[in-house]
């Protein structure tokens, strides 16, 4: 089942160094390209990885590693070629979408209602909020990360 | 799907109360001047103000989601 995310993910590294290589390469499209999506260079998302797609193959090309720790980039590639011809990958995918999407969900659904009830009731908020010592003050603790992701300076700005 | 409802429901849940509670006691005191119930004052101001802040931990908890 967690078959899918891993085949997915090692071949999306794969795919942006395949990326990196073949825009390495002076062709105009591409370098036109990176000059609009990367307008800094710290902000390239290709940078580097020239370097470990290297790292990885000299890594796996040396008989010093096995296989079945870091297998070669070669075999990764059959290895996705082969789930996607016999659709194990697309089940395992679609299966892992349903099991986060389900929960993403059940819990959106719980969580919308709740906060908005906590919120305009005292009454709900001291009831849920009366088990967690460190929510038992009226107002969420200022320094959890949640807050400081742009909550509380953009509804100000838009109730001000 | 335990563990993604057990990653979302914290980052939605408190970020909606925040939403909430950060909903300017004044607008709802103006809608209360002008003879609104708890109903409409719910319905035209306190939704409204906390949308963003609502949408903003849904956001968050759907790249917690595929994460977790």
């Amino acid at each position: 089942m967690r078959n899918g995310r891993l085949i997915v993910s090692t071949a999306m590294v794969v795919a942006s160094s395949l990326g990196a290589s073949i825009a390495a390469q002076e062709v105009p499209y591409f370098s036109s390209r990176r000059s609009i999506i990367a307008r800094s260079p710290d902000r390239d998302p290709f940078r580097g990885a020239d370097a470990r797609g290297a790292a990885w193959f000299a890594m796996s090309s040396t008989s010093k590693v096995a296989a079945s720790v870091v297998p070669p980039p070669q075999s990764v590639l059959l290895a996705l070629w082969a789930q996607l011809q016999s659709g194990a990958l697309i089940i395992d995918l679609l299966s892992s979408l349903g099991r986060a999407s389900l929960g993403y969900a059940v819990s959106a659904l719980i969580g919308v209602p709740l906060g908005l009830a906590m919120g305009t009731n005292p009454v709900v908020r001291a009831l849920v909020s009366a088990p967690s010592s460190c929510c038992g003050r009226s107002r969420p603790s200022p320094g959890f990360p949640w807050r400081s992701s742009g909550l509380a300076s953009g509804s100000r700005a838009s109730c001000s | 799907m335990f563990v993604t409802f057990i990653v979302c429901i914290f980052l939605i849940l408190l970020n909606t109360l925040a939403a909430v509670m950060e909903v300017e006691p004044d607008m709802i005191k103006a809608a209360r001047t002008l003879g609104a119930g708890r109903r409409l004052i719910f319905q035209k101001v306190v939704l409204p103000s906390a949308l963003p802040g609502i949408l903003l931990g849904l956001r968050v908890a759907l790249s917690g989601a595929w994460g977790a």
